[in-house]
């Protein structure tokens, strides 16, 4: 296709958009809506993942050795650590370390422990750090039984309860998602067929004086795409302020938990390319997808 | 140029609307088609723009079989046919410039194209003076001419005429069929569909007469 045939066809697009300003704007507004919940349900999601990621990464798993193990049975017991899945690392904290570790942990009084190195009450230990919090209760549960182990101690509640959080809000959000996707296109679609129906005359007579279907539909695509892109920059500059709006408000609050929570917020510098690359590309994909399938039906002469 | 092989279309509703026609039409021939309402004029139209499929036979246009022709090649047949509807059908949110220029632009022709061509060929039909005026300010015979000026402006092969004179007087009738006659004088192939038979006795140009979907008579093989 030729440079000026193109614009030409571009142009069309963009006027019908301002012809159809009525509908345009009612499906810039719904698109609009959607992106913003959509993207807010997304950085609310990457916040939750960050706070569970830095929780994971406090919590190690600590397997207490029996006092009477031998060095065989901490080595084999080593072994088997080495060969399990979903260890990402481990150490190995012997008794007179556990004492040393104790001493430095009381400061100043540490001297309190001493003399204790001969009759150390403290056990030797197995430090644990397992890649991801869903794999926590496989790994104490191969452990537990393991000779010469005393006992395990982990954050299983906590694990399980996190574990099923990420995964309510997976499936939740999808849902969600996926509704708020079909109606957007479905809205675009209604729209786009409206300036279809205004322009039918228009598409008959292109299509007798052999207009090719690519070139018919450009300008409809053209306008799915205004519809989508302009829809994108207005939720992305809603989602912003909001998002910023939130973490001072957060910060002054002066409770303590929430001057906590926007402590720990992802800084929006760190997310508006994704936000908004996203939104672009979702606006883009639905405006061409919508307009797309409303106009294949004229396409049958 | 156009051939008719035993072509039968039936309508899904059950309508033979043509039946065996058999014919050929020669590049650089002027051909009258008469029958009468319901004869089946309109459904060789729509069978030539492959608007509609054949039942049974075969179609061939400038080159296209158009039993095997593919969907995408479609538009590049219909660039071949310039066809004037009964109708017209020309959009009235465009003056008469516009509207031939539009059916130029809509085929991917270059702009500078367009403006040397488009003054061309509304000078041809006579309506120079007129191009800045929107079709329901022009009167029927020059709304015809229009909707002539855009089936001419690619330089098809064929001109496909569907009841040029259904809409306009008699006098205005006979312009329309003299300045097809003079596009024929230079090389196009034109094919004239219609009812009037005092306009088909009045040019003594080959008349293929359709009756209940047959062909009822060739002057063509009549003469031979
Ligand atoms: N889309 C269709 N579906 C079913 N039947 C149709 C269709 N189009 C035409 N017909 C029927 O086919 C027959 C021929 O119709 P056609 O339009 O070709 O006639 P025509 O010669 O152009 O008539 P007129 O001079 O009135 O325009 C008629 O009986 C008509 O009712
Ligand atoms: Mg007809």
């Amino acid at each position: 296709m030729r440079g000026s045939s193109f614009g030409y066809l571009v142009r069309q697009g963009i006027i019908n958009t301002w012809i159809n300003r009525m509908m345009s704007a009612a499906s810039i507004g719904i698109l609009t809506a959607c992106m913003i919940i959509v993207g807010g349900s997304g950085l609310l999601a990457v916040n939750i993942r960050d706070i569970f990621r830095s929780i994971e990464e406090k919590n190690e798993l600590v397997v207490f050795l029996k006092d009477e193990a031998d060095e065989a049975a901490i080595a084999d017991l080593g072994d088997r650590i080495e060969t399990l899945d979903h260890i990402s690392s481990y150490y190995f904290v012997s008794k007179a370390d556990a004492l040393e570790e104790q001493k430095e942990f009381m400061g100043d009084k540490g001297y309190l422990l001493n003399g204790l190195e001969d009759d150390n009450p403290l056990p030797a230990s197995y430090r644990i750090k397992v890649d991801s919090l869903e794999h926590l209760n496989y790994v104490v549960d191969e452990l537990k039984y393991y000779n010469g182990v005393e006992t395990v101690s982990a954050p299983t509640d906590l694990a399980r309860t996190l574990t099923g959080v990420e995964k309510t809000f997976l499936i939740l959000g999808s849902i969600i998602i996926g509704i708020l996707i079909v109606s957007s296109a479905v809205v675009i679609s209604n729209t786009i067929r409206l300036t279809l129906y205004a322009r039918r005359r228009e598409i008959m007579i292109m299509k007798y004086v052999g207009a090719t279907d690519s070139f018919i539909r450009l300008p409809f695509v053209v306008e799915g795409i205004t519809i989508g892109v302009v829809s994108a920059l207005l939720a992305f500059g809603v989602l912003s302020l909001i998002y910023e709006s939130l973490g001072t408000m957060f910060s002054g609050s002066g409770i303590s938990w929430l001057t906590g929570v926007s402590s720990s917020l992802i800084p929006f510098s760190k997310l508006w390319k994704a936000v908004l690359g996203s939104f672009l590309g979702f606006g883009i994909v639905l405006g061409a997808f919508g307009s797309g399938t409303s106009i294949r039906r004229y396409l049958r002469v | 140029m156009i051939e008719f092989r035993n072509v039968t279309k039936e309508y899904p509703g059950g309508t033979l609307a043509l039946d065996d026609v058999d014919f050929t039409i020669d590049k650089g021939e002027f051909v009258f088609i008469l029958g009468h309402s319901g004869a089946g004029k309109s459904t060789l139209l729509k069978l030539m723009l492959r608007e509609e499929e054949v039942t049974d036979g075969v179609i061939t246009i400038a080159d296209y079989n158009l039993n095997k022709i593919r969907r995408r090649k479609i538009p590049y047949l219909r660039r071949e046919l310039g066809v004037v509807f009964q109708d017209f059908r020309l959009i009235p949110t465009m003056t008469a410039y516009e509207n031939v220029a539009f059916a130029m632009r809509v085929t991917n022709v270059s702009a500078r194209e367009i403006r040397r061509r488009v003054p061309y060929i509304l000078k041809l039909v006579g309506l120079e003076d007129k191009s800045q005026v929107y079709p329901e300010q022009l009167s029927g015979g020059e709304q015809q001419r229009v909707a002539l000026a855009r089936a001419l402006v690619h330089n098809p092969k064929i001109i496909l005429a569907d009841e040029p004179t259904g809409n306009i007087d008699p006098k205005l009738s006979l312009e329309i069929i003299e300045l097809l006659k003079e596009i024929n004088r230079l090389g196009t192939t034109v094919v004239v569909v219609t009812h009037d038979i005092s306009i088909v006795n009045r040019f003594k140009e080959r008349t293929i007469i359709l009756r209940n979907g047959r062909v009822l008579r060739d002057t063509k093989e009549a003469r031979q």
